[in-house]
């Protein structure tokens, strides 16, 4: 006579590897995740930096900064200004005539006029206990 | 009568391949986090490098302040200009994460300043 099924310990055999290697196999994935998540990321900076750069120094050849905290440029008879939204999203904010309002980059927690320069904060938050965080200086030209 | 089971090699070689493919799977995502971090690298060098090229083409003075903070989280960067007649060739070299040094050089008209 034939054996049908399995046996208990086979069973129990199985059931064991499965929960070793279920969470194994969960965190990989979740840790391979995060790695294309971050290197997404990066990429984006990288496309968010060339932006923001472009722009800021069309303004800053173009018009006259404005005195005071606010990052603001008088090009003629406009008037624009770089703000970071609640969103996180940084605005360059002028009125139709001038170019309109437009979004150049996202996940920005910081935006400050420092020596020689914009120095930009970037977070992107991977899960609610890991950020990651990065620094972008755009020099600007002295006058 | 046949053996039942499997063998103690077919379970090596299961796991053996199972041990592969996740150092594969886990060297390419490796790779890509240091290839997107190293296009980051880039566009930081390509600031650095309009910098240098503005203060050439308009005759302003290099801030050396500016330059290290542009220069902070690009490895082993070297900038180095070369005159010849009114133009000026600037490079910047840097070494990225993933393979070899990159360097990207700009030509511009000097307008007699100091680089």
């Amino acid at each position: 006579m034939t054996r049908r099924g399995f046996t208990m310990v086979e069973l129990a055999i199985v059931l064991s590897i499965s929960v070793l290697l279920i969470p194994m196999v969960y965190a990989g994935a979740q840790a391979i995740e995060e790695v294309h998540e971050l290197a997404l990321w990066h990429l984006r900076s990288a496309d968010q930096l060339h932006s923001v750069a472009e722009e800021l120094r069309l303004d800053e050849r173009g018009g006259e900064r404005q005195p005071g905290a606010t990052l603001a440029w008088q090009r003629g008879t406009c008037r624009v200004v770089y703000r970071v939204d609640e969103h996180g999203v940084l605005l360059r904010e002028a009125s139709v005539a001038c170019g309109g309002t437009r979004a150049l980059a996202t996940g920005v927690t910081t935006l400050a006029a420092v020596e020689g320069g914009v120095e930009l904060e970037l977070t992107h938050v991977l899960r609610p206990t890991r950020q990651e965080r990065t620094h972008l200086f755009i020099p600007l030209e002295a006058k | 009568m046949r053996a039942r089971g499997a063998t103690l090699v077919e379970l090596m070689i299961t796991v053996a391949i199972i041990g592969i493919g996740s150092a594969i799977i886990t060297g390419a995502a490796r790779q890509a986090l240091l290839a997107g971090f190293g296009e980051l690298q880039r566009e930081r060098a390509l600031v650095l490098l309009e910098y240098h090229a503005g203060c050439v083409a308009s005759g302003r003075p290099i801030d050396d302040a500016v330059v290290q903070r542009l220069v902070e989280s690009l490895p082993d960067t070297r900038v180095t200009t070369r005159r010849a007649d009114e133009l000026t060739t600037i490079t910047v070299q840097w070494r990225p994460p993933l393979g070899l040094t990159q360097q990207r050089s700009l030509t511009v008209f000097d307008a007699g300043g100091e680089p």
